[in-house]
């Protein structure tokens, strides 16, 4: 399964190096191409980052505003989403540095907002009381736990691919994980014994 | 000891990050240590309430606004870049005529005779030492300024 990831992975770079290639050539379109493909996923990171509906959508724009600018510099030593992904988590850690305001007055879990036919609504109440502990427990991580955890959770990367967007060794991201999930755990439950 | 071994590696070991021996090694440890067991249904339980279970929904305009942003973006750099270029330039100007001018007065020192003076004053100055009411030695220069 790791190796068909791999083969994929690497047939997605070389059809991304072909797009930067077009854009460096002076074909404006296909940056756009490229925000086509990564928006869904950088926007998901951003979210889990930022935690605003709102103001998601305006750090993603800064974060391939930044990927413009910075597009040309590109020397296609990493692959492109690595390096798109260190993008993402530099803006968001600014944004949350910068900006780092009052909590969003936006409920933060929308996806509990279709409620399923098959829960009671004494259970859906539960699910949404631990979906907010889950948000305040990832909240109160620290950037470098945070980091790590959400490219796990959100895209599934393999260590290595994380340890290469945020320049880290592999062991680090292994222990920063068992870190960030056993505090996430500690925070929802009063499971102590670890 | 070995229990330690074990529970540091649980949260590798689900995502599928260890090398068969350790993979093999936690799977044979789990069935016949109940502690380890229950922290491996720990981890499990927290992957799954940590990971992605919805996709955030950019708006329709998302891509127009963006589009708008970096047009708005490239406008401002131009403006900063041509800033930019002329202060160098006027800086570089301004270094040009300085070193002019310093090669002007090194070579070509203007002369201090001037043809049609316009006032002339003439005079002298005398500079003698004295010790025990005998002069031991004078200096005395004649000077005359024109403008």
């Amino acid at each position: 399964v790791i190796g068909k990831k791999n083969v994929k992975r690497e047939t997605e770079n070389m059809i991304d190096i072909g797009i930067i290639r077009r854009f460096k050539g002076g074909e404006e379109e296909a940056f756009y191409e490229l925000v086509m493909k990564y928006k869904e996923t950088v926007s998901n990171i951003a979210y889990r980052y930022i935690r605003d509906k709102y103001e998601t959508e305006d750090v993603v724009q800064e974060i391939f505003i930044q990927v413009y600018k910075s597009l040309r510099n590109f020397k296609e030593k990493s692959t492109f989403f690595t390096w798109l992904y260190s993008v993402a988590i530099n803006v968001c850690r600014y944004y949350k540095r910068t900006y780092n305001r009052v909590e969003s007055i936006v409920p933060l879990n929308t996806y509990l907002d279709i409620p399923d036919i098959r829960l009671t609504p004494l259970q859906i109440l539960e699910n949404k009381e631990i979906v907010e502990r889950v948000n305040m427990a990832i909240d109160k991580l620290s950037d470098e736990l945070k980091s790590v955890l959400i490219l796990k959770e959100v895209e599934g990367l393999s260590y290595k691919d994380i340890a290469r967007i945020l320049k880290i060794s592999v062991g680090t991201v292994k222990s920063r994980l068992h870190n960030a999930r056993i505090l996430v755990g500690k925070e929802i439950s009063d499971y102590n014994n670890i | 000891m070995f229990c330690k071994y074990i529970q540091k590696n649980l949260s590798a070991y689900l995502d599928g990050e260890l090398s068969r021996v350790s993979e093999h090694l936690i799977k044979k440890h789990i069935l016949s240590c109940e502690n380890c067991r229950r922290k491996l249904e720990f981890f499990i339980w927290v992957i799954r309430l940590t990971e992605k279970k919805e996709n955030y929904q950019l708006s329709k305009d998302f891509v127009s606004n963006l589009e708008q942003k970096i047009i708005k973006s490239k406008v401002d750099t131009k403006k900063q870049s041509i800033f930019k270029l002329s202060l160098k330039k006027v800086i570089c100007c301004f270094g040009v005529v300085f070193i002019m001018v310093g090669i002007y007065f090194l070579l070509f020192k203007p002369s201090h005779k001037l043809e049609y003076p316009i006032a002339t004053l003439s005079y002298q100055t005398k500079s003698i030492y004295y010790s025990k009411n005998e002069i031991i030695w004078a200096n005395v220069v004649n000077q005359t300024r024109r403008w």
